[in-house]
């Protein structure tokens, strides 16, 4: 019933429709209410979650932004009762410091500039993931919610030493709860398989 | 000459026989073939390095074997996707539309000679280019950001390859433009129209990377300023980087939507939606760039988040294409005896490697587009952003639905301009579907061991962090990669053993197949052939997506970045 | 016959096809799509917050 009908509108309203399939014309539709939901949930984690990108931080320039603070010495400070700072520094081929040492719950504000070339900071298993670019500033803060070790990996091309460039975040246990004891025993398990 | 068939008002609507137009006179078939001859020497040596990347993921590193010549990893990887991706594409596409041009309009071109001007230009720009990286003073890779600095030939030399590609796209357009003179009230025919949009939406792509070059890389290079904004050339770049995604897939599309069906005894579905997705492509490809930024640092997250939501716009025309191109496929299949509701794709002529591959490269490309999806969700991007997951995705699409469809292309183009037969078509149909299993193990591999956060660019076979976790997957990009190399490589075979073949009786030379509609095109709105409304918009989004960010990122530029007092690879 | 009402009339008549084969593939690829990209998310989910 339906079909006949749709099939005689589609004949007299050509030129209006531009003689377009009925059934094409719904998938069309439905193509269109698609990427509305997708992008629906994508502002769900963006906004309402508050999983977001890095934007635009500061400026800094690159030829000197290390003969001061904060960038003078990089590392991790504590600002406040487990609310830290973490100041990394990128160049080829090595993030300064090499390794950062959190107590596990720790919220820390990530900063990482370049002082040369293009490289990139992504912590392997979280989202923390953004360019790193002389000149520019990248921030963004996470919380590291899970004991153990996590690379942090230049994931730009910047060379040569490209592929060795990496360092580590070592979520520890709070040193109130050392006795969490396994996850080490996990370590020595990884490191006798090498 | 102009094209002495029935005329279309007067004809029998749906009859009307645009394939037996004007066919290229020898002369033209060489200017083509020789673009063909160029991008095929681009793609074989490109290629070449391929496997050496897959399989230094595995384990093997064959590169110092290679040192007198090829110094490194990503020296080669610079060859790969320079070549790969960016020579051969755009020397092939010039060379498609020439033929889809000359053949379609039933004319030759307007100003030969300003084409030639620009093949020769590109030919000039390509050898400038390659020298530099050949010496190891290019190592920069294709996106070549600053302040890696190449040696000044490098960015001369793209920029010729840019500006001759921007010289043969008017010559086509005095073409078109001629024909549209000599036939008032007649709709363009699809063929010759979309290749020419894809040409008009390079040239407003380019302007980002032209910018970038001649403002701040070539004059940096020559010592002329100290150094570079680094975020400012990410912008341009990818002013250009995006779009260039889809002149490369347009001329794909162009063969899916207008050239495939008449292979498969079928009829362009609608020609109106077809023009339609093409004049889309034309006015949302470009205002989509900082989609490959979201995790800039110097780039407000309102952008970022503009650009998403145009980004996912670009989905839609990619969506009504396969819509058309399948219905399209099915009404060919079911003219030919098919039936049930998948038992129609049997009828598929499966055994013409020219349908085959462009079959099965369209079959991936459904994969490419969701992985392209994923890209575009905003922070969907922290998951993916600069892993093995990226090269994994643009092999599906670039390296797939683009390179396996301008195989498939080949297999009737190349015997068409020569006038030979194709070599050994059931060798071809093997290619094809190596091709296709490659991919899907080498794509597949490189998508998980990204997701499970392996950076891209980066020879994994000797990076220090690598975990055992990836070492299964990291094979199978070895696995991949090589059965990849063996399908290309058969390619470029297939290819030199037709042209070197006898001459054949010219009524067994394949035709250039065109596609009826299944409607007359004349009665497609008069809108949906025209460019001006879609330039202006072209325009208008651009003024409004980038404008505000663009001028305030070149307000506030600082040119303070050197780079290193050495060269760093 | 050259009327464009007359070009209307005889596309009209030609075949009334439905692409009953294309809306199912269609509708797998909609099932993959939506199945992969949510897989996608679910990482992200799993991974924290960013701000």
């Amino acid at each position: 019933m339906t079909g006949a009908n749709e099939t005689e509108e589609f004949a007299t309203d050509k030129r209006l429709t531009m003689g377009i399939d009925p059934y094409e014309r719904n998938w069309m539709r439905l193509s269109v209410a698609l990427l509305v939901g997708f992008f629906a949930v994508v502002v769900v984690a963006g906004f309402a979650m508050g999983i977001q990108v890095n934007g635009a931080e500061s400026e800094v320039d690159p030829r000197n932004v290390t003969d001061s603070e904060p960038w003078a010495t990089p590392g991790l400070r504590e600002i406040s009762d487990g609310v830290y700072e973490a100041y990394v520094v990128a160049s080829a081929w090595t993030f300064s410091p090499r390794e950062l040492e959190i107590p596990v719950g720790s919220k820390v504000t990530i900063y990482v500039t370049s002082v040369d070339l293009q490289h990139g900071f992504k912590i392997t298993d979280t989202n923390v993931n953004f360019m790193v670019i002389p000149g520019q500033v990248s921030k963004l803060d996470y919380t590291f919610d899970t004991v153990g070790e996590f690379p942090y990996i230049c994931h730009e091309y910047c060379g040569s030493g490209h592929a060795s460039m990496f360092g580590t975040v070592n979520v520890v246990p709070q040193s109130s709860d050392e006795a969490a004891a396994p996850t080490d025993d996990d370590k020595t398990d990884d490191g006798a398989d090498e | 000459m102009t094209l002495t068939e029935e005329p279309i008002e007067g004809g029998s609507v749906g009859t009307r026989r645009i394939d037996s137009g004007r066919d290229l006179t020898p002369d033209e078939k060489k200017f083509v073939g020789q673009h063909l001859i160029v991008a095929f020497a681009a793609l074989m040596v490109g290629s070449f390095f391929g496997p050496l990347q897959s399989l230094e993921f595995g384990g093997l590193d064959l590169y110092p074997y290679l040192e007198p010549v090829i110094k490194s990893y990503y020296q080669g990887l610079t060859l790969h996707g320079v070549l790969n991706a960016l020579v051969f594409t755009t020397i092939f596409i010039t060379g498609f539309t020439t033929l889809t041009t000359i053949k379609a309009l039933g004319r030759p071109l307007a100003k030969p000679k300003l084409n030639k001007f620009g093949f020769y230009t590109m030919i000039v720009g390509l050898v400038m280019a390659a020298i530099p990286i050949l010496f190891n003073k290019a190592t920069v890779l294709y996106t070549f950001y600053p302040p890696l600095k190449a040696s000044w030939a490098f960015y001369l030399g793209l920029t010729l390859v840019v500006v001759g590609s921007w010289i043969e796209g008017y010559g086509f357009y005095f073409t078109l433009h001629a024909w549209r003179k000599d036939n008032p009230g007649v709709r363009s025919p699809l063929v010759a129209l979309a290749p020419i949009i894809n040409m008009a939406m390079w040239q407003i792509a380019t302007l980002g990377i032209a910018v970038e070059i001649l403002t701040m890389l070539l004059p940096w290079s020559v010592g002329l300023i100290d150094g570079t904004d680094p975020e400012l050339a990410r912008t341009y770049f990818w002013w250009t980087g995006h779009p260039l995604v889809y002149f490369w897939l347009l001329p794909a599309y162009t063969s899916w939507y207008a050239m495939l069906p008449k292979q498969v005894g079928g009829k362009l579905f609608s020609d109106s939606l077809a023009r339609l997705s093409f004049w889309m492509f034309l006015i949302v490809s470009v205002p989509v760039g900082f989609h490959h930024q979201f995790t800039d640092p110097g780039v407000p997250q309102t952008w970022k988040f503009i650009h998403a939501m145009l980004t996912y716009s670009v989905f839609f025309p990619s969506m009504i294409t396969a819509f058309t191109v399948i219905a399209s496929l099915e009404y060919g299949a079911r003219r030919n005896g098919g039936t049930g509701l998948v038992g129609w794709i049997r009828a598929l002529p499966w055994k013409d490697p020219s349908v085959t591959a462009q079959l099965l490269a369209a079959l991936l490309f459904v994969f490419g587009g969701i992985g392209g999806l994923t890209n575009a969700s905003y922070s969907l991007n922290l998951v993916i952003h600069n892993t093995a997951w990226v090269p994994g995705h643009f092999h599906l699409t670039v390296a797939t639905a683009v390179t396996l469809s301008f195989m498939g292309i080949s297999y009737w183009m190349v015997p068409y301009i020569t006038g030979k037969a194709l070599y050994k078509p059931k060798l071809a149909l093997v290619q094809a579907w190596t091709w296709f299993v490659g991919m899907i193990i080498f794509s597949n591999a490189m998508h998980v061991v990204g997701l499970l956060g392996a950076p891209r660019r980066t020879p994994l076979g000797s990076a220090p962090y690598v975990p055992e976790e990836w070492s299964g997957h990291l094979l199978r990009v070895s696995i991949g990669g090589t059965i990849l190399f063996y399908s290309v490589y058969t390619f470029g075979y297939i290819m030199l053993r037709t042209a070197l073949g006898p001459k054949i009786d010219p009524a067994l030379v394949p035709t250039v197949p065109i596609a009826e509609s299944m409607r007359s095109p004349q009665l497609t709105p008069l809108w949906l052939d025209r460019f001006k409304p879609w330039l202006i918009a072209a325009a208008l989004l651009l003024v409004i997506a980038y404008g505000p960010q663009l001028v305030d990122q070149i307000w506030n530029m600082n040119l303070n970045s050197p780079g290193t007092d050495f060269t760093p690879w | 016959m050259s009327s464009p009402d007359a070009d209307l009339d005889e596309a009209s008549n030609e075949e009334h096809f439905k692409p009953t084969g294309t809306l199912f593939l269609l509708a797998i690829f909609v099932v993959i799509l939506i199945l992969l990209w949510f897989s996608v998310y679910a990482i992200l989910l799993s991974r924290g917050v960013t701000t």
